[in-house]
């Protein structure tokens, strides 16, 4: 028999939101309307196909007086007691919800009751709690805080421990994986029996965690690895249309690297299985800005003082592109570079192929302008800073939060207006940034290149792994 | 076990690993149900190591899979190697038969014989070694040469070539095919040993068959050898050369060097014509030659090719599982995997949204009403009575109950005809079917006539006692009246909030 938890309480209090954040299941029906469970409805935690454990959503107490009053008339003790009152009310339409939610309880649930610690303790709620006491099944309980208010959890703590082994804070529109692990730490701590099999199953979860946070280094590595060698061309058959070709290139490249970003971004929100809702941004995210916006290149990537930094330690990039370092930030790059470029041709580090070669004074094929890679240094930080700000997001976003409101979990970047994690880089980490950047912008292969890959690879594993675990990074 | 990772291992891995692929976790999925069933079963708890996981893998979808495409190229390598020997061999006879020309009038020039079959051989080997010497990392992967470069690129125009032909006999669908061309042209270093060792083999061969001519020419006909040369070489400066050049073999086999005077006896002067050379001198080169040859020219190849075969293992593995796809693969089957979504679909979204528009609701003034106050509700008569009013209310009677029709109905009074019932609820607490049946009941007590007003309080906050409702608890509240279909109850929001000083 797999050992079961059945999530029980008020109705609206938040038992479907616990549960959907818990087992990161977005899924779930959340209402505001109370008594929209209904049924029972089972998440079973399963490792390689096993199931371990079962988590049970279940409808509200919807008659709490009743029940009580009734099981205090029962001559049996315990769950017969329990037994005997769905048996006998099995047919009143009135308590179905309160049958419903006893049923696992009654086949050998353990429970973790869910309340909101925000609101006042009410009579009703003694009552609840007086019903799990009689079932004498072993129970934990929940304070799922739906509003900032603090004055009653200090009556709650005390009405609780008189009936529950352990007392949780769980907050399901902001818990972290962090706080879903300690959540089932303390599932241990209900039933001592069940410390092994928890212990597997937090290590399960540990490893997948790291798991999926490696997927996202290996995706951020791809992004990077065809973002930065990105080109795009075009034959030029005379001087007049030039402008209008490179101007048009260079929406073509703006447009295709966005897309290998888009594409980056959506794989890291499916790792973490938001399937359903979209995550909604901050309002003052500036992920909605584009990646090649104004904005985007004054906030994100690198500051003055690291710009020059890098420029030390890419050497041999720098030459070209040293102006626009100059002038790209406070100018915001790519309009600069959007003005620019139809006088100086492609600006991108683009060159110009085959102008006057001619082969018995005929002229062999056509001009080829070619807008990419993009050679600037502050591109690729600005790419990992747009990842790295998505995947806090995502990672931060419970799967039983439904609309955005001002969270205090995420790491916030706020420093002198620059918002990304490339501005809290060192040097020596610049420096294997770069290195790797260098690799990846010119798609080598050899085995010093993949030393440098991996190095990197390394590196960001370890960054996420603290944004995941709020650690400053 | 060290397993012997071969080219068109890489190429079938690269096939299975690269197809259009499903969704990242079901390959997880996949994966590691296939490592639990297929590896946890056959090596029952031991663990195994990441060569051992990715042989048996292979192994296992090259039983169940349609033909992979590494075949194709396994095939064409075999073919090439037995091309390869064939030439050599064919070449290696031939010249030295040349070289073995012999009339009857001058005998074989033994530096001629060398000169033909050895010394380019040595030219070539010097240049190996030299490579092998000043290798420091990678020194061959990086500057191969000229004609290693070479031999790769003819090598696989002609695998192109022929994967056309061969491409139809073998029932290979173009996916297939485009994976071996794909490996070819992202990992050509790979390349550069198998290329190498295809000039050893060739090398091998052409040495093999020049003993064997030699062997075969002296057995069945009589060959002369004897030396001469432009150069003023004495016989015994030729007798010193011979020992050294023998060093490698002289203490086994001391009888196949030419003596002294066997190799005074084997000088070739033109003018004192072929009469004056003693038979035995003649004959007692061959055995030396035969040496020579093997020493110089087959046994250092097939050195190199042990060697050049051990650089391909190594830098095959190095390379397999260096590859992120490869390592993926065996993260997928060594990590658990994890799910805890729920069981059945979730059920649809049942009710409908409470309204969020402010409901406009019909307020007595300044009626008398007889008031039912729940237990948890706390006020003192002055901030109770600010309440009652700010529902257009005043309390002509006031009543505590317990919102539990069994144990309230014995106490509450009958009504007094045109008296209001105000019962005060607090909103932020869900009506649940309880609270719903004892309004019901209310209403049957009271009579149809009446109607039974229900005073919404919002939570306090900051302070004060009691807040308006939120339009969200006002419209939960009216959805749920709604739902009993009870005319007579009727929801009133408390609308100023009370302003104590
Ligand atoms: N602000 C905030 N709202 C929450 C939190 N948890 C739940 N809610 C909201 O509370 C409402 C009810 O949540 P549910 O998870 O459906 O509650 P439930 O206990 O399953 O309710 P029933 O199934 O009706 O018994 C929803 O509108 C949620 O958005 C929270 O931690 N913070
Ligand atoms: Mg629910």
């Amino acid at each position: 028999m797999i050992p079961q938890f059945a999530v029980i309480g008020h109705p609206n209090e938040g038992k479907s939101s616990v549960l959907s954040t818990l087992a990161e299941d977005d899924s779930v029906v959340i209402s505001p309307l109370p008594g929209e469970t209904r049924k029972c409805r089972t998440f079973p935690i399963t490792i390689d196909g096993r199931p371990m454990v079962q988590l049970v959503d279940t409808p509200g107490f919807q008659n709490p007086r009743k029940i009580l009053a009734s099981l205090k008339k029962k001559s049996a003790s315990g769950l017969d007691a329990f037994k005997e009152l769905t048996q006998n009310e099995a047919s009143d339409p009135d308590l179905a919800d309160d049958c419903e939610l006893l049923r696992p309880v009654l086949t050998g649930a353990a429970i973790i009751y869910v309340v909101d610690g925000s609101r006042p303790l009410r009579t009703v709620d003694k009552i609840e709690m007086e019903i799990l006491r009689l079932t004498g099944r072993p129970r934990m309980a929940v304070l799922n805080n739906k509003e900032e208010e603090q004055q009653y959890l200090n009556g709650w703590k005390e009405e609780l421990r008189k009936n529950f082994n352990s007392i949780r804070l769980f907050n399901a529109h902001q818990a972290t994986y962090v706080e879903r692990i300690n959540l089932l730490q303390a599932l241990k701590s209900i039933d001592q029996d069940l410390e092994p099999l928890f212990d597997s199953i937090i290590q399960s979860f540990e490893i997948d965690w790291q798991n999926r946070n490696s997927q996202v280094a290996s995706k951020i590595i791809e992004l990077l690895k065809q973002a930065l060698p990105y080109t795009v061309s075009s034959s030029i058959k005379t001087e007049d249309n030039r402008k209008q070709i490179e101007q048009k290139l260079y929406e073509q490249y703006k447009k295709q690297v966005s897309k290998l970003e888009e594409q980056t971004l959506k794989a890291i929100r499916k790792l973490y299985k938001h399937n359903i809702f979209n995550i909604e941004l901050p309002e003052n995210s500036i992920l909605h800005d584009d990646l090649f916006s104004e904005k985007t290149w004054q906030v994100l990537g690198l500051n003055k003082k690291q710009m020059m930094i890098a420029g030390g330690i890419g050497g041999a990039t720098l030459g070209a592109t040293a102006d626009i370092v100059a002038h790209g930030l406070s100018f915001g790059l790519f309009t600069a570079l959007g003005t620019v470029l139809g006088s100086t041709g492609a600006l991108l580090g683009g060159k110009k192929f085959s102008q006057g070669h001619k082969l018995l004074g005929i002229p062999l094929g056509k001009e080829e302008v070619i807008v990419g890679p993009n050679k600037n240094h502050s591109f690729p930080f600005i790419l990992l800073d747009r990842s790295l700000l998505y995947y806090n997001h995502v990672i931060n976003w419970a799967h039983g939060r439904r609309s955005h409101q001002a969270t205090t979990t995420e790491i916030s970047l706020q420093n002198d207006k620059m918002q990304g994690f490339s501005t809290l880089l060192d040097k020596k980490e610049m420096r294997l940034c770069t290195e790797f950047f260098n690799v990846a912008r010119e798609n080598k292969t050899d085995s010093s290149s993949a030393e440098k890959e991996q190095l990197f690879f390394h590196f960001l594993t370890g960054k996420l792994q603290n944004i995941s675990t709020g650690k400053q990074v | 076990m060290a397993t012997k990772w071969q080219l068109y291992d890489i190429i079938d891995l690269e096939f299975l690993l690269t197809t259009p692929h499903d969704d990242e976790s079901d390959r997880h999925k996949r994966d590691r149900q296939w490592y639990i069933d297929k590896l946890d079963s056959q090596f029952a708890g031991t663990t195994h190591s990441d060569q051992e996981i990715l042989a048996a893998f292979l192994t296992e979808k090259r039983s169940s899979t349609d033909e992979l495409p590494g075949r194709l190229f396994q095939e064409f390598s075999r073919l090439i190697t037995v091309i390869t020997l064939l030439v050599a061999l064919l070449t290696g006879s031939a010249l030295t038969a040349a070289a073995l020309w012999y009339d009857g009038s001058v005998p074989v020039n033994v530096f001629r014989f060398l000169g033909l079959l050895l010394l380019p051989q040595l030219i070539f080997l010097f240049f190996i070694l030299l490579s092998l010497l000043v290798k420091r990392e990678n020194f061959i992967e990086r500057h191969p040469s000229v004609l290693l470069n070479l031999g790769r690129d003819v090598l696989l125009k002609l695998f192109f070539k022929l994967k056309k032909l061969t491409l139809a006999s073998h029932g290979m669908d173009r996916e297939r095919s485009k994976t071996i061309t794909e490996v070819i042209k992202k990992h050509s270093k790979l390349f550069f040993y198998p290329v190498f060792n295809f000039f050893q083999l060739f090398a091998i061969g052409f040495n093999i068959a020049a003993l064997a001519t030699l062997l075969i020419r002296i057995a069945v006909s009589d060959i002369a050898f004897g030396w001469q040369s432009t150069l003023n070489i004495s016989s015994t400066f030729l007798f010193r050369l011979t020992q050294i050049i023998a060093i490698p073999w002289k203490h086994l086999f001391p009888n196949t060097l030419p003596t002294l005077d066997q190799i005074e006896g084997s000088r070739i002067i033109l003018k004192e014509g072929i009469s004056v050379l003693t038979n035995e001198a003649l004959t007692s080169w061959w055995p030396f030659l035969f040496f020579t040859l093997l020493c110089y020219g087959l046994l250092p190849r097939m050195f190199i090719l042990l060697y050049g075969a051990t650089s391909e293992r190594k830098c095959l593995r190095a390379f397999l599982f260096d590859q992120p796809e490869i390592k993926r693969l065996l993260q997928r089957m060594q990590t658990p995997y994890v799910s805890s979504a729920g069981e059945q679909p979730a059920a649809a979204q049942q009710g409908i949204a409470p309204s969020k528009e402010t409901v406009s609701l019909s307020k007595p003034v300044n009626a008398d009403a007889h008031i039912l106050l729940p237990e948890d509700i706390q006020y003192d008569p002055e901030t109770l009575k600010i309440l009652i009013s700010s529902f257009g209310f005043s309390a002509a009677s006031t009543q505590r109950v317990e919102m539990y029709w069994e144990n309230d109905e014995p106490i509450l009074p009958a009504a007094a005809a045109g008296s209001n019932i105000l019962v005060l609820v607090e909103a932020w607490m869900p009506p649940i079917v309880d609270t719903l049946r004892f309004l019901e009941q209310l209403v049957n007590h009271y009579g149809d006539a009446l109607t039974i007003y229900i005073g919404l309080i919002g939570k306090p906050i900051k302070g004060l006692p009691f807040t308006p409702p939120s339009n969200q608890e006002i419209g939960i509240w009216q959805t749920k009246i709604e739902s009993i279909q009870n005319k007579n109850l009727q929801i009133i929001p408390c609308t100023t909030t009370e302003d104590k000083p």
